[in-house]
């Protein structure tokens, strides 16, 4: 059998057609090799946004600009977010004035918001409007026409900027009165406290691109909302968009023992 | 080389695998009957179970050269032709394959003959033929077999160091069984020859879920957001295509894994090489949040969630949990994040089988929550199981896992590269992750219409079931990836219920619903269900739903009360369906049924006022079994309103040994820890009911004996006057099974919990004794503060354990008291001594009206951490209860210890509650009221409100259950699976059932000891629905490159056949 084999390779190997096709073998083995070791490097993929690269962001973006610095950022930012997949986001793309217009725009049909997307029964707009879910246009603003919303709204907001209602929080925070007073929370968190005490906190703010985003991550329940890890502070008004003055000293102090703690 | 050309070989990979069986078993302990005994870990063994038997007439018939598929036909009928008389038909069986144009040297003949010795020699004599062997076939079984170490070493593994540890146990962990299965760790140098044995592990875990169906469609995972939440990810593993971000929120300043759990399940998820992830496109996000002692905080998880927020995360994995579903903070976060259109897939737990361990937040509603299974489809033993416990005591728990799929020894991504193999349900909690995130990449283009819920909808909806597993095990079954894609594919945005029907008579999947009928005057039974709203995040319920019993099928005597969710949100909500019976049936017996129905709406964005909402309306079929009531004497009442359990507080274990479980967080529910003790009780004919509100709501004339176990709670005024009250009138008989309550021994069990960083004491011992005492001190029984511990034996036959309990220091002279000798264990924690006591009193008898039985200790009854049972001391003190007959058992006691009787009814001071303990914190009966506890004023008793019956006359089918089906626009046809050598026209209904022929299972397996690749390829046969399929040789050269001494054979097989690869 082998014998028989290997004779009739002889006459077929000095055909053309067998040459062509060596040819045509060893040079997909070269494509394939040469693929082969192009795919395991991931760099081309790693936009670099490991924390580092946040760091440097977040150190350029203190580096002596003010907040309105920070609006204007953020065309790059959202370029830089290409997913067409909520619907939301596809407003973002859409989006060219951005949030300190607090002016009472044009009030046109096909306005577009970002909105708080999670509400239970509110909704808050990134025009600074709080209504009903059920009055939300179909481009995701607050429907003004409506009665029960309502613009700027501190309902169950204390003085001290703290908030029972999440929707009701980002609201009050859209208000252009308060920009000085987030601007003063953001230039805080430069130096590290009290707001900054985890840097974690920092890597959120330094992803944040416009007033809107602000306040919606603000108004958050985060680390600092927190006591003894499983317990709010302040279950009543956990939602806060200014600076958690109240007894600052010992969340920081809890947080600094308990991480040298589980260090050993 | 030829001959491997030639594809149907079984005959020969089944031999070869066969062989490789012998050598083993040579090595093994039973070689005899053909079991390969393979070692897999200590604890663990691999049973290989092979039998062959040979197919009737059927041979193959190897020919002495290759010769084309029309010469090899020719030298058969040549050979039987002489014998023409003897055959009544031959015929050569087909092979469709490319391969079969190219020579061979064999050939597969069935023969319909009574002599086929003939036949053969026939065969055999032809010059060309050189031998004709019967046709072999081979099956073979492979099961993983447990050995009942398994557990203890498992516990063994978890991250609890010791008794004062800075650390607890009951923190969230991450979920999977770090050195329990890898092979590598355990490999003798005959490994890897073995390795190939291991059906049970399939080279790719994407393969056992037909993920390469999508990827043949182009799904790769690609425009999907994947957030990792585990321990991290090394830089630039050879695995992952698509990091697009490592965060790092602990105190470690690292992005690495240390452990390797966050590289397995991110491997599971998205690796594109050797131990392949689902969907291997996907931006991966990962975030570390556990370090690499496994320690994580609540607060690292809410900033970490802000920022998935932040990302528009799409799919995120949480192979982690923990038992503490009263972290609002957390528990409200997950919220917010599913309400985020974040889908959230999180693993049950790895503290199965006991029921009542569901860890949080896979117990959430709006959660998947993944339970594990191994690849023989049978629940893991490690996977977490049974109700929720959050709705007790006056409701029930939901019903958890939502989904199962493989957890036991999964392959993934190894730290350094390179793969391992990993068990618990950290593994499968990837799995479904992975596979949600190849799913939503499939549908992309559907937009807000996949959202979580409806992504739970499509899971559960084409899950398929596993025979024989209880709903509390299985949920709706196990993952099927493709049948998912397709019901997704077709998605309308709709309200569904989990579980979709109610049929209670439907055992074990309805367990425990199917296993006690109910009748008129029982406790309302309760099921919990979970509404799952794909419209939106938020909806309602509008109106009320509507109970519509069928009067053909007696669904008029039942009684069917609904609460439900103000509002479902986010994406979700409950139904709670109390099932009784009407007067009319108190004597009846039969099969009820009718629906309940519903209507959810959830509001829609839109400018036209006329059209705000969508609306789903939904049917609950319910079939139940009715009986006449029972007699007093074999109904129970179980007091479940008395029990306490972490969280909210620290209850601490009732078996003070257990140091590794300190907490007692199982539910303390007959169908949880307790579930044992009920299945003896019922199998002894008794019915044992719930009672979830205090003393003073049940009516005591229906039940022979009340039954309090282990109860954490205190007692209102009212409940101990009621129940004196009870005992005396109507004759209620009372079984207590107390526990260990000791001052000291609470303050020296206290801890500091390092996830809530703060210390730690209990507000009550095992059992909360004073609280027990202020009961029983009518009748002049109570309890003591010592704490004791010991082996002895009861009657002659039975040996039992005392794990922590307490004595009787009280009890009325003339009853009986039984004695036995224990050790001091509260002495021996507090003292660090040992010491014995003599004639400790620990079971007493009082016989009045009604009877008392009273024993101090809970642990034989408590599966959480039982050593022996008293399963048959509870039937004998039932007896002594419900006919005041003494049991011999307990009779040849008194006259043995009457003799030394020297436990006096005593005045020693009855133990007193601890100073400053905080139990009005999580107690219904007490109040903090200006620094001092005080009784609240009395709840009252919960109030069912009937639902008015809707009647219909019409009739339901016998069997309610069919898979669910999701209201869809008609099913899309699939495009037809990448697969070599398509040649035939494809349908979808074609296509579906090769999904169900195929395993893919078995190519793994087959296809390592070929060394090549096969394909399975499915057609429909003409006119039938029956498939045929068959598999195809796919060349090695097709997919890599030959070496170079099968260069030269691989040009001449190219020339032949005209073609490179098909």
């Amino acid at each position: 059998m082998t014998v028989v084999n290997i004779r009739w390779f002889m006459r077929l190997l000095r055909k053309r057609l067998v040459l062509a096709i060596i040819f045509c073998l060893s040079f997909t083995y070269f494509i394939v090799n040469v693929f082969r070791i192009r795919m395991p490097t991931n760099d081309d993929y790693d936009d670099g946004v490991d924390i580092d690269h946040i760091k440097t962001k977040l150190i350029n973006l203190r580096r002596g600009q003010t907040f309105h610095n920070l609006q204007t950022a953020n065309h790059i930012v959202d370029s830089e977010k290409k997913s067409d997949f909520v619907v939301d986001r596809k407003h973002d793309a859409n989006e060219s004035q951005f949030a300190l217009d607090f002016k009472f725009d044009s009030l046109q049909k096909s306005e577009t918001c970002r909105n708080s997307v999670q509400g239970k029964v509110l909704i808050a707009d990134d025009k600074g409007y709080v209504c009903n879910r059920k009055d939300l246009t179909v481009g995701g603003c607050c429907d003004k026409s409506q009665p029960t919303t309502k613009l700027y709204s501190c309902d169950t907001c204390l003085e001290h900027g703290c908030c029972a209602i999440y929707e009701y929080c980002i609201s009050c925070c859209m208000e252009p009165g308060k920009q000085p007073l987030l601007q003063k929370i953001i230039s805080r968190s430069d130096h590290g406290a009290p707001l900054g005490g985890a840097a974690s906190v920092d890597v959120l703010f330094a992803s944040i691109t416009d007033h809107f985003e602000f306040c919606l991550a603000k108004c958050r329940t985060s680390s600092q909302s927190v006591q003894h890890e499983n317990s709010y502070r302040d279950p009543k008004a956990k939602h806060c968009y200014g600076e958690i003055i109240l007894n600052p000293s010992p969340i920081v102090k809890t947080d600094d023992a308990s991480k040298v703690h589980s260090h050993d | 080389m030829e001959v491997g050309l030639n594809a149907r070989q079984i005959g020969f990979i089944r031999i070869s695998i066969l062989i490789i069986c012998f050598v083993n078993a040579s090595f093994g302990d039973r070689s005899n009957d053909a079991i390969c005994a393979q070692e897999l870990t200590s604890n663990h063994r691999v049973l290989v179970d092979y039998n062959s038997h040979v197919v009737k007439n059927e041979f193959i018939v190897t020919f002495n050269h290759l010769y084309k598929a029309a010469a090899r036909k020719r030298f058969i009928s040549s050979a039987l032709d002489r014998n023409s008389d003897v055959i009544s038909n031959w015929f050569i069986l087909p092979r469709s394959n490319p391969a079969s144009l190219h020579p061979s040297d064999f050939d597969v003949l069935q023969l319909s003959t009574n002599s086929l010795n003939q036949v053969v020699s026939a065969l055999k004599r032809h010059p060309n033929i050189k031998s004709v062997t019967p046709q072999r076939l081979i099956v073979r079984t492979l099961k993983i077999v447990n050995s009942t170490q398994d557990e203890f070493n498992y516990r063994k593994e978890k991250s609890f160091q010791s008794w004062h540890s800075s650390r607890t146990l009951k923190s969230r962990q991450s979920l999977s069984w770090l050195n329990g299965f890898s092979f590598s760790g355990h490999s003798t140098s005959t490994t890897d020859t073995r390795r190939k044995l291991l059906r049970a592990t399939p080279l790719q875990i994407t393969a056992a879920h037909n993920a390469d169906v999508l990827w043949g469609m182009g799904i790769t995972g690609a425009g999907v957001k994947v957030a990792v939440f585990d321990t991290g990810l090394p830089k630039n593993h050879p695995h992952f295509k698509r990091v697009k971000e490592r965060t790092n929120w602990t105190n470690e300043k690292t992005f690495d894994d240390g452990l390797g759990h966050g590289t397995f399940v991110s491997g599971v998820i998205a690796s594109g090489r050797e131990c392949l992830g689902f969907a291997p496109d996907a931006e991966l996000h990962v975030y570390r949040v556990f370090t690499n002692n496994q320690v994580s905080y609540t607060s690292w998880f809410l900033d970490a969630f802000n920022y998935a927020i932040l990302r528009r995360i799409n799919v995120l994995n949480l192979s982690i949990g923990g038992p503490d579903f009263m972290d609002h903070p957390f528990v409200d976060k997950v919220w917010e994040l599913t309400a985020n259109n974040v889908i959230m897939v999180s693993a049950i737990g790895n503290d199965g089988p006991l029921y009542g361990t569901l860890n949080n937040p896979a117990d959430q509603l709006d959660v998947i929550g993944v339970g594990g299974i191994n690849f023989e489809d049978q629940i893991a033993r490690f996977s977490s199981r049974g109700m929720t416990t959050w709705e007790l005591p006056s409701g029930y728990g939901r019903v958890k896992p939502d989904i199962v799929t493989y957890g036991s020894s999964v392959r993934g991504s190894s730290i350094k590269g390179g793969c391992r193999t990993l068990s618990g349900t950290s593994v499968a909690s990837p799995v479904v992750a992975g596979a949600v995130t190849l799913l939503m990449s499939g549908v992309l283009h559907m937009g807000n219409v996949i959202n979580p819920a409806s992504m739970k909808q499509a899971l559960m909806a084409s899950a398929r079931r596993l025979p024989g597993v209880p709903i509390f095990e299985q949920g709706a079954g196990k993952l099927d990836l493709v049948r998912a894609y397709q019901i997704l594919q077709s998605y309308k945005p709709q309200a569904t219920l989990s579980p979709s029907y109610l049929d209670l008579t439907d055992c074990p999947y309805f367990w425990p619903y199917c296993t006690q009928p109910i009748y008129f005057g029982s406790m309302p039974v309760i099921v919990n269900v979970t509404i799952l709203n794909g419209m939106g995040v938020t909806g309602t319920i509008s109106g009320k739903p509507q109970w519509h019993p069928y009067i053909p099928q007696n669904g008029h005597f039942l009684d069917i009360a609904i609460t439900y969710s103000d509002i479902l949100w986010p994406w979700s909500g409950w139904m709670a369906v109390y099932i009784s019976v009407s007067p009319e049936a108190a004597n009846w017996e039969g099969i009820a049924q009718g629906h309940i129905s519903l209507t959810v709406e959830s509001p829609i964005n839109g400018d036209n006022p006329e059209d705000k909402t969508q609306k789903s309306d939904i049917k609950l079929p319910l079939k139940v079994k009715v009986i006449p009531t029972p007699p007093r004497s074999k109904r129970i009442l179980w007091d479940q309103y008395h029990n306490l359990r972490y969280p909210p507080g620290y209850f601490p274990r009732d078996n003070l040994h257990m140091k590794k479980d300190p907490l007692d967080w199982n539910g303390d529910h007959i169908h949880t820890n307790f579930r044992e003790m009920y299945e003896h009780l019922r199998s002894s004919g008794y019915y044992v009911e719930v009672l979830g509100s205090p003393y003073t709501c049940f009516d005591a004339k229906q039940y022979g004996t009340l039954l309090i176990v282990d109860p954490e709670e205190e007692f209102f005024p009212e409940e101990i006057t009621k129940l004196k009250n009870d005992f005396d009138s109507t004759g209620l008989s009372i079984i207590v099974f107390a526990d260990w309550y000791n001052v000291s021994v609470m303050k020296k069990v206290k801890f500091y919990d390092e996830n809530t960083r703060q210390w730690w004491s209990p507000d009550t011992g095992g059992a909360n004794i004073p609280a027990l005492n202020d009961l029983l001190s009518p009748w002049g029984i109570a309890f003591g503060d010592q704490v004791f511990e010991g082996e002895f034996k009861l009657g002659s036959t039975h040996d039992m354990y005392y794990a922590s309990g307490s004595s009787i220091v009280k009890f009325p002279k003339e009853e009986i008291l039984i004695h036995r000798d224990l050790n001091d264990q509260g002495r021996e924690v507090v003292d660090a001594k040992t010491s014995k006591v003599k004639n400790v009193p620990i079971l007493g008898l009082y016989k009045k009206k009604a009877r008392i039985a009273v024993y101090g200790d809970s642990n034989c009854l408590d599966s959480a951490h039982i050593q022996k049972d008293c399963y048959w001391m509870l039937e004998a003190l039932l007896q002594f209860t419900t006919t005041g007959i003494v049991p011999q058992v307990f009779k040849d006691e008194i006259n043995q210890i009457d003799g030394n009787f020297a436990h006096q009814s005593n005045k020693e001071a009855l133990p007193s509650r601890m100073d400053g303990n905080q139990l009005h914190r999580y107690s219904k009966v007490l109040e903090n009221h200006l620094g001092t506890p005080t009784t609240r004023s009395l709840p009252s008793c919960p109030h069912l409100k009937w639902s008015t019956p809707i009647p219909l006359n019409e009739s339901a089918p016998s069997n309610l259950y069919k898979s669910q089906k999701l209201l869809s626009i008609n099913l899309p046809p699939l495009p037809p699976p990448v697969v070599p050598f398509r040649d035939q026209e494809q349908d979808s209904s074609k296509w579906l059932s090769v999904l169900e022929t195929s395993s893919g299972q078995e190519l793994d397996s087959e296809d390592e000891f070929s060394g090549e690749l096969y394909e399975e390829v499915c057609e429909g046969a003409e006119n039938t629905n029956e498939v045929e399929c068959r598999w195809i040789w796919i060349p090695s050269w097709c997919y890599q490159m030959p070496e170079d001494q099968q260069f030269l054979d691989l040009i001449s097989v190219i020339i032949v056949s005209q073609t490179l690869c098909t």
